[in-house]
């Protein structure tokens, strides 16, 4: 594990920081049970590193009730995006905390069932009253019991009570919309409850998460705030020498390089399985290696140990061209910005060249030791989702599909040929249960093919979707190579005789297909059949968002003022080559 | 060994290095609060990898009580 700056650190960093500098913010609340200074600060370095800027208000001492409750209070005048609830396990038990066993069992069990409905209670009421996303800790389990070793054999004992109510939390929170379980007890446990805890600083200022733990949990909580903002990682670009496998293949030759069940290959073998993990949840993974391609190739198809095979990489650049030219002709292959990259490989010459030249990438240093090299990679916390949706796990199998597109792109004669033989199907559906997660990400992330670049967090989609007076929907692709996915999302207001264009947006992976058009037609027909006389829609410019610049014109709406208007009395051209059906 | 713990308290108190002598606490520098002597506290035990008790904490008013409580410690600053 990556050892983490000192609290004093973030406390003198934070202070020259300008939240309002950035482009992106956040506002986080932190509640708790006990103190937890220096937290919102460290939040705050961590989010000015990946160039959010961060607000933060933290609730006095032990007032999380006060600020939940009291529907004027500070808290809800703050209007948090994110808000941390941590609890204390000695703070919820009370009197119980220190003599278990002084009631009996069922008095017990009565006594986590009113817990948890208290706790239950006071998620109901901040999700009501706010449209901040929840994070409450769980109870950290103690390790001491006044029973010792026979604690384990009570019915219902000391220990059993805190997993219990636990256990019932997390089935509690699965239920709620924007509620999420922090498991503080496996964070406590990872780092050892001597070491969090310090009970030097709890009797001297009721401090009870040591000062140095305070950055590490500040690191897993500033996972959150990034899957929040969709400022998470989409792909990792991997070397092969030294990274994927021991040694040099072209020095060291296929038999020679270390790659084995048995050490030190295993320590490879480790972190390629870790990688394939990734992958199967979605992560697209890429080579950026100097090598022979047939040296490289060779292990890569024919190792007995090889865990990572060509179907698993989207992109693989394989050659003795600098890589920094590879690098950003894999964000343009893959279709996606150099800020969703994070790049590992052994070379810290390497590293330099990418960090200094390309900064968007998260550059990340492995070390020399390849026995840490999986622990380091699952250290990052910036692959985390608030959401996996069906999309994000079948992403690879995506990448593969557009391969195969490519192939066939390339044995066309014209476009037109290569656009009819895809049988493309343009799936239109309204947003539902289903679909609002893939809907919200896909405005939290989507740059450029954006009309608005309008951010939905999912608490918003879901009120527009209760408002009859909005029409949210999206667009699910599918041809002959296979499922794109939900891959475009619109939402429209419905103002009498006039339709307004929120939002239009369309993953760039699918872009130069005519997708976009079709989507707009479909759009264009309902507003046509339900009455309305005319569209409009607005381009809003920003630095990334210049391959939607000319879409509205080029469909046929005209400049009118801020906004360009399509009249229904004009005919409504699909696109040839594509299908629309409506579900 | 002196100028170490002026430095570590300059830092956590975000006041110049020329500004600290042995009397400086509360009165002279502003923030020196006590979320900022916890602090100052959790960074001086670990430079100089020492604990203080529970009473010496209580008991340190200012940088010249760090230095005698250091002392304790077998730290000559």
């Amino acid at each position: 594990m990556p050892k983490e700056k000192n609290l004093s650190h973030y406390m003198n960093e934070a202070k020259s920081i300008d939240p309002n500098k950035y482009e992106k913010k956040t506002k986080i609340a932190i509640l708790g049970s006990f103190t937890l200074n220096g937290l919102a600060e460290v939040i705050q370095v961590k989010c000015s590193e990946i160039k959010v800027g961060c607000i933060s208000y933290v609730s006095n001492y032990n007032q999380y009730n006060q600020d939940i409750l009291n529907y004027s209070s500070a808290l809800y005048k703050f209007s948090p995006t994110i808000t941390f609830l941590i609890l204390d396990t000695q703070s919820i038990l009370g009197h119980l905390y220190y003599f278990p066993y002084s009631v009996d069992v069922e008095q017990r069990k009565r006594y986590i069932t009113e817990k948890l409905d208290e706790i239950k209670n006071i998620i109901k009421i901040f999700t009501s009253r706010s449209n901040s996303k929840l994070i409450v800790s769980n109870f950290v389990v103690p390790t001491y019991s006044p029973y010792g070793i026979y604690d384990s054999k009570m019915d219902y004992g000391f220990k059993e009570m805190i997993s219990d109510l636990n256990s019932k939390l997390v089935d509690f929170i699965k239920t709620q919309n924007s509620v999420y379980c922090y498991d503080l007890d496996r964070f406590v446990t990872r780092h050892g409850q001597t070491n969090v805890f310090d009970y030097h600083k709890y009797f001297f200022g009721d401090i009870k998460i040591s000062f140095d733990y305070i950055p590490y949990l500040g690191h897993e909580l500033v996972s959150y705030i990034k899957a929040a903002l969709g400022a998470n990682k989409k792909c990792i670009v991997v070397d092969l020498d030294n990274t994927l496998w021991g040694g040099i293949v072209g020095e060291d030759g296929f038999e020679g390089i270390k790659l084995s069940k048995t050490p030190p290959g295993n320590a490879y073998l480790e972190f390629q399985k870790r990688l394939l993990a990734l992958h199967k949840r979605g992560i697209i993974l890429a080579i950026n290696s100097k090598n022979n391609v047939d040296d490289a190739l060779e292990v890569i198809r024919k190792h007995p140990d090889i865990v990572l095979k060509e179907e698993h990489f989207a992109s693989m650049k394989i050659n003795w061209i600098d890589k920094l030219t590879n690098m950003k002709e894999i964000a343009t292959e893959l279709n996606i910005g150099l800020d969703s990259i994070v790049f590992l490989d052994d070379d810290p010459v390497n590293r330099d060249l990418i960090s200094m030249e390309l900064p968007q990438i998260l550059t990340v240093d492995l070390g020399e030791d390849p026995v840490n090299f999986a622990s380091i990679l699952m250290e990052l916390n910036d692959f985390d989702l608030l959401q996996i949706t069906e999309d994000d796990v079948k992403r690879g199998q995506m990448y593969l599909e557009d391969k195969n597109r490519k192939y066939l792109l390339e044995s066309a004669t014209n476009l037109d040929d290569f656009l009819k033989q895809l049988n493309i199907i343009i799936e239109m559906k309204n947003a539902d249960e289903f679909s609002i997660p893939r809907i919200s990400q896909l405005t939290l992330k989507t740059n450029q093919f954006n009309l608005t670049t309008k951010r939905y967090q999912e608490e918003e989609i879901r009120k527009f979707t209760n408002d009859k007076t909005m029409l949210v929907g999206c667009a699910q692709i599918k041809d002959k190579f296979g499922d794109n996915g939900i891959a475009g999302v619109y939402v429209v207001k419905k103002e009498n005789s006039e339709w307004i264009i929120d939002t239009f947006l369309m993953s760039c992976r699918i872009m130069g297909r005519g997708i976009e058009d079709g989507i707009l037609s479909a759009i264009l027909e309902d507003a046509k059949k339900q009455g309305a006389k005319k569209v409009k829609a607005m381009f809003i410019p920003t630095a990334k968002n210049q391959p939607t610049a000319n879409f509205l014109s080029d469909y046929g709406f005209v400049n009118e003022g801020s906004y360009w208007v399509f009249s229904l009395e004009n005919e409504i051209i699909i696109p040839p080559h594509l299908k629309i059906e409506r579900k | 060994m002196t100028s170490k713990l002026y430095e570590i308290v300059s830092k956590i108190m975000n006041t110049p290095i020329s500004q600290i002598n042995d009397s400086s606490g509360p009165e002279s520098i502003e923030t020196w609060d006590s979320f900022n002597v916890y602090i100052l506290l959790n960074e001086i035990e670990v430079e100089f990898n020492i604990r203080f008790t529970l009473d010496e904490s209580l008991d340190i008013k200012n940088v010249g009580d760090f230095k005698r409580h250091l002392k304790n410690h077998g730290v000559d600053v």
